[in-house]
Order: structure tokens, then sequence, then C-alpha cells
């Protein structure tokens, strides 16, 4: 039925997506472990409270990807801390600049924000153009992005998803006018620049667990713990793997094979 | 509500397509209908230019039309717009000069220039031995990737061949593996109709 050579990768993404749910169904009982807090995600009431004293919007961007291809689930995460961004700041009364050059995020965005500020309790703050579609183009984004934070002067940066060079500038930008900079994206290529530029860091897969934790779910921070769980898996593997590749044991080669 | 608006029905059309694609790709059944759906996705996406189209003309226009703050630049920008839109599908050659001599220069000088540049000086402020540990690390690969590494010292590209195949390798690998497993733990979340963020919900 499984396609030869891929057995041992299904087993193995079965095995991750069942610890995935283990953890999910041990916090539906009320066994969920403690486990350490994100600071970035620690950091968002405090930032949106900093440009609330400041009297200042905060940005916030997704990047130059939509909910398309390998990029979808980065931004999917991303829009989580969106809605709960657009929540703190219909609880402190700040104006949440939104901005995007995907199409399609832009209903999207808008629904989010629109329901954050009617959780946070001032629905009367929103309007549609909190989210802005600034053209598709990957320059315009930035176009756009730079001239905001160079004339609005926004006291809190915050780009999180599947960004890519725009991520750079904008961070650039943001520490141009002293903003308070929170970002995060599991691309590569762009660790180093959040980590560089940023005051808050969400580091590779910190995103996808930032997404669950801002629910302030229970049940969906038990996803966290199987997510854990399915890293010691990955680890022992490569501690086994490593050692049977240097000394040339065959089943290794078959296993990875099968 | 309306039924188009309900959650339950674009919740079931994403789950019961990805969970089609991973099967897909593990069994082997169904490959054309995969490629299909993933085709799809690229057809939607470009029909949902429109809506762009739409906005970003509807708020430019109506912030001309109003006398807003800042409604010259939404002038040069739909003017742009307009020129970008027709010249594209009227003169090719045209476009790509855009494209080739304005467009793509501005963006590497803006890039390069000034914000990866200003990123570093803002990174490279050594507050802790992990940051020095990270500028000793820009420093060499700067200076192997410049090409004058070698004429200053060829220790320079030992060193900074070592970051690059062994640290930075190591690094990248554990990000890796993390990404892909926080990305099945959005996939379960999403199965469960707990993440509902790509409906516009919270």
């Amino acid at each position: 039925m499984i396609v030869a050579g891929k057995r041992f990768e299904f087993i193995l993404l079965m095995s991750i997506l069942v610890l995935i749910y283990v953890g999910i169904w041990l916090a539906r009982r009320g066994k969920t472990l403690q486990m350490k807090r994100l600071s970035c995600v620690d950091a968002l009431e405090e930032a949106v409270g900093r440009a609330s004293e400041m009297g200042t919007s905060v940005w916030y961007g997704t990047g130059n990807a939509g909910l398309e291809g390998q990029y979808a689930t980065m931004n999917i995460a991303a829009l989580s801390i969106l809605g709960k961004v657009a929540e703190l700041c219909g609880k402190y009364g700040v104006y949440l600049q939104y901005m995007c050059n995907i199409p399609h995020m832009l209903p999207i965005s808008q629904d989010l924000i629109k329901e954050g500020y009617n959780k946070g309790g001032r629905p009367e703050m929103y309007n549609e153009n909190m989210s802005q579609y600034v053209g598709g183009d990957q320059s315009s984004l930035v176009a756009a992005t730079q001239g905001y934070i160079l004339e609005k002067r926004p006291s809190v940066v915050m780009i999180f998803g599947a960004t890519m060079y725009e991520m750079l500038n904008t961070l650039a930008f943001g520490s141009r006018v002293g903003a308070m900079m929170l970002a995060g994206t599991p691309r590569l290529y762009y660790q180093s620049a959040t980590l560089l530029a940023a005051d808050y860091q969400l580091i590779g897969d910190e995103l996808y667990a930032a997404g669950a934790m801002v629910s302030g779910d229970p049940i969906q921070v038990g996803a966290i713990q199987g997510e854990d769980w399915s890293k010691i898996i990955i680890l022992v593997l490569l501690v086994l793997f490593a050692i049977a590749t240097n000394l040339a044991l065959p089943w290794f080669k078959a296993l990875t094979s099968w | 509500m309306s039924v188009l608006r309900r959650r339950e029905i674009p919740m079931a059309l994403y789950i019961i397509v990805m969970v089609y694609l991973i099967l897909s790709n593990y069994t082997g059944l169904g490959k054309d209908v995969a490629a299909n759906i993933r085709s799809w996705g690229i057809a939607i996406a470009t029909f949902a230019a429109l809506i762009g189209v739409i906005s970003i003309s509807y708020i430019h226009l109506l912030k001309i039309y109003r006398r807003r703050a800042g409604w010259p630049y939404s002038i040069v920008l739909f003017t742009c717009f307009i020129v970008y839109f027709v010249v594209a599908h009227v003169y090719t050659p045209g476009y790509n000069w855009i494209i080739n001599n304005l467009s793509i220069p501005l963006g590497a000088a803006f890039l390069s220039g000034f914000n990866t540049l200003g990123v570093i000086f803002r990174g490279s402020r050594v507050r802790s031995i992990w940051s020095l540990l990270i500028v000793i690390s820009v420093v060499f690969t700067a200076l192997f990737m410049a090409s004058v590494g070698p004429v200053i010292s060829p220790a320079i590209v030992s060193v900074a061949t070592w970051i690059k195949d062994y640290p930075t390798t190591g690094v990248f690998r554990a990000v890796t593996v993390g990404i892909g497993i926080g990305l099945l733990m959005l996939v379960v979340r999403a199965i469960l109709g707990m993440e509902k963020s790509y409906l516009g919900e919270m």
C-alpha cells in the first residue's frame, strides 16, 4: 500500500502525529506538563502596552507569502498571533496596522482584526483600513512598510510568518525609528536577521508553538507537549543512525530504503 | 450566517485536501489528482489578485478624491500602478526595462546598502559572549565571501569553511527538524478544528 522507500518515513510521520494527539488528549484531561514560556509571546502584551503609553500604533506584517504551498502553515501560525495582537490592541485602545501583498490575506486579516477588537472590548475602533493590500510585489510591500514606519513612527513593529527579505528591511526601518521589534520565521535564511535585529524572536518552530500558545487554550498547549516528545524521538533516532552509519551497519540502509 | 460563510465547509475542504495530499504522497494513489489540486491553489491565488486590484484602487482613489493626508503620494502610486499594468500588457520590453533598471537596482540598494548594514550594526553590539561569537563568525564569513580573505590570510578560508560546514550546518539541521515537527503540530491542530485563523477566526 505504501510506496517502497517511504515506509519508514510514513511510520515516523504517523508516530509524530499520534504523539501530538496524545499531548492534546492528555491536556483535555488536565494533565499538561509545565513547559517553558516563550519570551516573545509574553512580550506581546508588554509591546502593545508600550504603544498605548506612547500613543502610537502597532505595525504587523506576515511577509511576502500567503496561504498556499509550503508557506501556508507558517502564515497560519502568524495569523493566529495577529488575532491575539488585535485583541490586545482592542484592550489597550491601540491602532493596529497590518500590511500584505498577497490578495487573499486581506479579507482573512480584516476578519481577524475585527474579531480581535471585538474581543478586546473596543469594536468601534476597528476600521477596514487597518488591513491594507499594498500591491502584488515584494518591493511594493517593502516600500509601503518603510513609508508607514517612517511617516507614522509606530513604537512596535511585529513581523511573523513566511517572511523573506522584507523582514530585514522592516526590522532595519523599525530600528531607525526606535521601535520595539518582535519577529519570527521558520525560514532558515532569515533566522540571522531575526536574531540580530529583533528585541524578541521566535526561532524556527517556535512560531508554530506561539500560534498555539496565544490561543490561551491549555488543550492547544498540549500539542506543544506532543511536539517535544517527537523531538526526543528524533534525537534518539539521530544518535542511533549516526552510530549505524559510522559502523556501516546494514539495517540502517535497509530501514531508510524500506 | 449564510451557508457559504459557515466555517464547517472551508474547514472540511481544507482537511480533506490536506489528508488526501499526504496519503497520495505515501501511497502513490491519485497522483494526477494531487498535482491538479496543487495547480488549483495557484489558479485561485491568481484570481484573488483581483481583490487586491480593487482594494488598491478603492483606497487610493478615495484618498485622492477626499484630499486626505498624503493624497499626492496616492496619485504617484496609482499612476505607477497604471503605467506598470499597461506597459506589462502592451510593451513587454518596456516593462522589463522598468524592472531591470529601476525596480531591481532600487531594491538592491535599499536591501544591501542601507538595511543589511543597519541590521548588522544593530546586531553587532557585543553584549554577551554569544554576541561576540556571532560577530567573530560574521567577520570571518564576510572576509571569506568578499574574496579578499584568502589574500589577507589562508587561515581565514579554513576558519570560515569550518564555521560554514560544522556549526552552521548543525544549527540549520536542528532548526529544520524543529520546523518539520512544528508543522505537523499545526496540521494536527487544523485537523482537530483547533486552528481557525486561516478562516479569519480566532
